[in-house]
């Protein structure tokens, strides 16, 4: 579905990311691994074309850097740090405004409103909101913008271990239909929810492998140059 | 509560063509009152209701573009470049020469315009262009101050007149050549209201929903530009308008700028209409410039929102 070929991205002579190739199938998880400065927000800004890039780029199999801006926002969309929507506006109008060019959904946006508890949070300015209701906002305006790929960088900021586990529960039930790719230092969250997991190291591909045989090979010690516990608890990969 | 404010506002602006140091002119007009209201009030209301109106939005538009609460329309360096040109038209018709004051301004402006064009486009940190902005003002003042020293005494009572803003015009000439590039100024800028209200909760968010951050950066900065440009050539460097009035928009409005934005006009023009309708009454015998009056209102409220914050 989503096709990345030789995608590089180069600021003021600093090579970012070098030659990435990869492709991605629907109605996956995918989770991006890597030391700081790897590459990964990088990665997924160049998807969402937020920053100029190299390299081929296909959605169903149609070159991605054709689409106006209008239906790239269909196809992805991105969501980054909370810090970003540091707005006075209250946060029932930003999720409105999250939905952007597009009508109103009502059924779905009470669905999001319920999924992320946000329904107390609503008619408050989001500035005064604590980063981790601000984060289930920035979450939750991802959702509504309703496309077919969800990239998402570091969603588990700000969040206690409850909602953690609920974030778990939303991408395995309600977003089993979507192409996510999210970027996580939360290993065992990303563990839990994803079908593979993409490893980049010094802004090039390092790994990209099932999540089940990147446990099972112990891959994640070369990737951070450190050695890991690999434990299974009832079923559930953990490294510590 | 809002809406008795609105309305307050709205029999402001419909009383203040009636209203001179004189008194009420009465509804039954004669022919000397008819012609001193037609020539002389009508006009000058119907220009500072224009020109508030503008100078608020385009200040609500700067203080989310530049993503500072202190921007305002003159942030970049227009009004100083407007008063530098009109001291050297002086200078020039002092010693003179012929001077057309606004091929002046233009000479001075163009390059300015062209600058920040290219700033955007290069994607340059928009805290480099306030402190182009910054660096452009006390360049000008500097150049000015120098100039004033080898101006004649008139000259520069004319100059620091001009600096403190004002709307006395005669007759609806000017005013014909500042509707049209307001009325089209305005209606670009709020074409874009809705990438404004996505730009103002969060550059990545707008542009991840498919706002063009650059065009809408470019088109804005343009537009805004050549109507502060006219208005300030026009009417001299009225302060204040642009700073407060979006500040008091926010508060009691809310923070939707394509919500809230006419809004934001309606109390920009009426604040400048009233300040106006103060400026030609407080004194029997003189006409004080506009701009004092907004800035002695504007600065206490400015004071009391720094000091809120």
């Amino acid at each position: 579905m989503l096709k990345i070929e030789n995608l590089s991205v180069q600021i003021s002579n600093k090579i970012l990311l070098n030659d990435i190739s990869l492709s991605f199938d629907s109605d996956k998880v995918v989770g991006v691994l890597g030391p700081n400065g790897a590459g990964k927000s990088t990665l997924l800004k160049s998807l969402a074309q937020l920053i100029d890039s190299k390299g081929k780029l296909e959605i169903d199999n149609k070159n991605f850097r054709d689409f106006d801006l209008r239906k790239r926002s269909l196809c992805v969309s991105y969501c980054g740090s909370s810090d970003e929507i540091l707005s006075e506006m209250s946060a029932a109008d930003v999720l409105n405004y999250s939905r952007y060019g597009r009508d109103e959904d009502v059924a779905l946006k009470d669905r999001i409103i319920d999924i992320f508890d946000l329904s107390e949070l609503l008619e408050r300015s989001v500035n005064v909101l604590s980063g981790g209701e601000r984060q289930r906002l920035n979450l939750a305006c991802s959702l509504y913008q309703d496309s077919k790929v969800i990239l998402w960088d570091e969603p588990t900021n700000y969040l206690d271990p409850r909602h953690v586990d609920k974030l778990e529960e939303i991408i395995k039930n309600e977003l089993s239909h979507k192409l996510m790719i999210v970027v996580s230092h939360d290993i065992n969250f990303l563990l839990d929810i994803s079908d593979r997991i993409v490893s980049l190291k010094n802004s090039s591909l390092f790994n990209n492998q099932r999540t089940a045989e990147l446990f099972e090979e112990e891959s994640l010690d070369n990737l951070f140059d450190k050695n890991f516990l690999y434990l299974k608890q009832d079923s559930k990969m953990v490294v510590r | 509560m809002k809406l008795t404010g609105l309305i307050t506002c709205f029999l402001l602006i419909l009383i203040a063509p009636f209203l001179g140091h004189d008194g009420f002119l009465g509804l039954d007009l004669g022919q000397e009152e008819l012609f001193v209201f037609n020539n002389l009030r009508l006009p000058r209301v119907l220009l500072a209701f224009l020109v508030g109106g503008t100078l608020s939005v385009i200040g609500w538009m700067f203080q989310i573009v530049f993503k500072n609460s202190l921007a305002t329309p003159y942030t970049m360096g227009i009004s100083s470049i407007a008063a530098l040109a009109m001291a050297v038209s002086e200078l020039l018709l002092e010693n003179s020469m012929v001077a057309n004051k606004d091929i002046v301004f233009i000479i001075f402006y163009l390059p300015i315009l062209i600058l920040l064009v290219i700033g955007f486009k290069k994607n340059i940190g928009r805290d480099r262009l306030l402190l182009f902005g910054v660096c452009l003002g006390i360049f000008s003042s500097s150049a000015i101050v120098f100039i004033q020293s080898v101006l004649g005494n008139e000259s520069v009572t004319k100059l620091v007149r001009w600096m403190m803003g004002g709307l006395e015009i005669v007759g609806f000439s000017d005013f014909k050549v500042l509707l049209p590039i307001i009325v089209i100024g305005l209606l670009t800028i709020l074409s874009l209201k809705k990438e404004l209200t996505m730009i103002s909760i969060g550059e990545e968010f707008a542009a991840s929903r498919g706002v063009d951050l650059k065009r809408s950066f470019i088109t804005l900065i343009i537009v805004s530009n050549i109507l502060v440009a006219s208005i300030v050539w026009f009417c001299g460097p009225i302060g204040f308008v642009g700073l407060i009035i979006p500040h008091l928009t926010k508060k009691v409005f809310g923070q939707d700028f394509s919500k809230n934005a006419s809004i934001c006009f309606f109390i920009g023009a009426t604040f400048l209409v009233v300040c106006d309708l103060l400026s030609r009454t407080i004194s029997a015998d003189q006409i004080i410039p506009v701009g004092a009056i907004t800035a002695c209102l504007g600065a206490p409220v400015l004071v009391y929102h720094l000091l809120r914050k």
